[in-house]
């Protein structure tokens, strides 16, 4: 992502000391000491970087930036076990630290939701199609489990991560 | 455009006068109906009014001493050649200066929107039900602020509330206007006579007014700040999204089933506060109430509706059946004179065995059977709890072909968006007018009171200004000039 884009959305999200957010990953037992353990989830927050050009007007962020939206291996507070059984696609509320640590601390009653992106031509007002960059993690269904990967490879349950209809990621 | 007015013809002579009101209320200007008027015309020595305000001076020796001074409060009526061009509340004495025999008066005149009532103090609106006209709401909030109807002249947008229970709260009267309008592309925008009218900030529409060479003198341009290259409208969407939790424990339950009762049902909720939805729920049999002497009942589970299920144990009907029929079988038994066995069933000998005795300790064994036949079983409700969320959808529109480096988003959260679609005409709306508001163009031109703030302004190359104010000089004396300033649309 261009430090530029990165600077932009920096200035939207440090703003917030909570956020909300949407779970693309089921909980994963990050760190355990036997006693303690930390679980963490991806996170979309609905930030996703600007579309960016270069000199010659050529797009150079729009396709497959999306992903660089995510919030990876974020912590789950502890002592919440309902957060634990959180599904792919749960609304979730972020909390942020002050150096800027976020962490999950319980579910919202808001998440984002889509996200389309159009481009629009300043000079003739014209105006592009709607590009789909929406993040959505769900279970892969039987149908699916077969065409993403040789049948009985990817377990039943496996969640996909999909940007725009477009499969990124397959986790279980 | 304010079309009682046509173009002051090129080298004519404008005839201001400015009145005092004491009394009068805005409506009874705009009817024309106002018999307080006070000329002050002849004491005017300079003054120039905008859209929002005016500046006016006063010279004079003793005229406008005590009761016929003005005073913050009052209205100031603006006219040019007979007809009401501005009028404005005083807000203050801006200066006062006393020189021999001459006293020199200056007052700050606003526009009645540029008061605390509309600014400043914060309002709560009623509660607004899913599907009202974003009209109504804009309207309501111009009553409360003290217009009267009469004084609203809002373009009619096609605009509804798609959320229920929907009320506006800490929020001035003015920013309630500009949330709600907002999305139909509308600001608010007080008039010259002080009438709430709304202005497109739509740049593709037709021009309001088209100047010929004659009537431009000058324009000098400026780049203020970068321009927003992307917008981003971030909604509310009206549908609900259903979020799935994992399979989990929702409740459990221990139950005691016997001979006693014949149905054991239990309401089994997915939360304590029984407010958690769940689908896809089942029952989990931890322990059988029918893991014990005999079976006694049979063990189910339903799900009622999205909040609750039902654990039903239905004991059989041979328990009580029995029971009953084993107790009235011991009275009865009781009632039977005892026959004497002597030497038992068999064989006979020395011993006797009461008859009735036997039939007795028959039908007690029966009963106790039934009794022992009690069971209790534990249980467990599991399934997908599901929330109903909001979804807040983003629709981004981003300048075609902006390098990396010169990158700028606006952000603009709004809950008065319906669709998608309408997203994307606010969102693409919103971004030719910010990014084309990062320059400011100043135009002097003959004056031309049919402009106003809000109207786009042709100029003869056919290049074409986005009004965001205007200038006007009052002095007597002064160039019939107008100066506008604003962007290129």
């Amino acid at each position: 992502m261009p430090i530029f884009a990165n600077l932009t959305q920096n200035l939207i999200t440090e703003t917030a000391n909570q956020i909300n957010g949407k779970v693309l990953s089921r909980p994963a037992l990050l760190t355990t000491d036997g006693t303690n353990i930390v679980y963490v989830v991806d996170v979309d927050i609905g930030i996703q970087p600007p579309a960016g050009f270069d000199n010659l007007g050529n797009p150079i962020t729009i396709e497959g930036s999306g992903l660089d939206a995510i919030l990876r291996n974020v912590q789950i507070a502890r002592g919440n076990r309902d957060l634990i059984y959180a599904e792919a696609g749960s609304a979730v509320t972020l909390q942020r630290s002050a150096s800027g640590f976020y962490q999950v601390i319980g579910f919202s009653n808001e998440m984002p939701g889509t996200y389309t992106r159009i481009i629009v031509d300043l000079g003739d007002f014209t105006i592009g199609d709607p590009t789909d960059l929406s993040l959505i993690s769900r279970l892969l269904t039987y149908e699916e489990l077969s065409t993403y990967g040789t049948y009985g490879i990817i377990p039943y349950g496996a969640v996909g991560l999909f940007l725009g209809g477009i499969l990124q990621e397959i986790t279980s | 455009m304010d079309t009682r007015w046509s173009p002051t013809p090129l080298d004519s002579a404008r005839k201001f006068a400015v009145f005092r009101h004491p009394t009068a209320a805005f409506v009874d200007i705009l009817a024309g109906t106002a018999a307080d008027g006070i000329d002050l015309s002849g004491y005017v020595t300079s003054g120039k009014h905008t859209s929002k305000d005016a500046d006016i001076a006063f010279t004079y020796q003793t005229q406008l001493n005590g009761a016929a001074q003005p005073k913050p409060g009052e209205l100031i009526e603006i006219q040019l050649n007979d007809q009401t061009l501005w009028v404005g509340i005083i807000e203050s004495i801006a200066a006062f200066n006393l020189q021999s025999g001459l006293r020199r008066l200056e007052i700050k005149v606003y526009s009645r929107d540029n008061t605390p009532t509309w600014k400043d103090i914060k309002r709560v609106t009623p509660l607004y039900a899913s599907g009202t006209p974003i009209n109504q709401i804009a309207n309501d909030v111009a009553l409360s602020v003290g217009l009267l109807p009469e004084e609203i002249a809002l373009p009619l947008t096609g605009t509804y509330t798609v959320h229920s229970n929907l009320q506006l709260s800490n929020m001035s009267g003015w920013d309630m206007l500009l949330n709600t309008l907002q999305s139909s592309g509308i600001d608010p925008y007080i008039d010259a006579r002080g009438v709430l009218k709304g202005v497109s900030r739509d740049l593709a529409r037709p021009s309001d007014v088209v100047l010929t060479t004659d009537r431009l003198n000058a324009i000098t341009a400026s780049k203020a700040k970068s321009p927003v290259t992307s917008v981003r409208v971030l909604w509310l969407d009206p549908a609900l999204s259903e979020v799935v939790h994992q399979d989990q424990t929702l409740g459990t339950a221990t139950i005691t089933a016997g001979f006693f009762q014949l149905h054991q049902n239990l309401d089994m909720y997915f939360s304590a506060d029984r407010t958690q939805r769940a689908k896809g729920t089942y029952m989990v049999i931890k322990q059988s109430a029918n893991s014990g002497l005999l079976p006694v009942c049979s063990e189910n589970y339903v799900q009622f509706d999205q909040l609750h299920g039902q654990i039903q144990l239905t004991t059989g009907i041979w328990a009580p059946l029995l029971a009953t029929a084993s107790l009235a079988e011991i009275i009865a038994y009781s009632f039977v004179p005892d026959g004497v066995i002597t030497g038992g069933f068999v064989v006979g000998g020395g011993q006797t065995i009461p008859y009735g005795r036997l039939l007795n300790a028959a039908a007690e064994v029966s009963v106790m059977l039934i009794m022992m036949s009690i069971g209790t079983g534990m249980y467990e409700i599991r399934g997908l709890p599901y929330d109903l969320v909001n979804a807040r959808n983003r629709t981004e529109a981003t300048a075609k072909g902006v390098p990396d480096w010169l990158i700028q988003n606006s952000d603009i959260e709004t809950d008065f968006v319906m669709n998608e679609s309408h997203a994307q005409a606010f969102a693409t709306r919103e971004l030719i007018y910010q990014a084309r508001a990062a320059a400011t163009y100043n135009t002097q031109i003959a004056d031309d009171p049919r402009i106003e703030r809000g109207d786009i302004v042709e100029l003869p190359d056919a290049s074409r200004i986005y009004v965001l104010d205007y200038t006007r000089d009052l002095t007597h004396g002064s160039k019939a000039m107008l100066q506008l300033t604003g962007f290129r649309a």
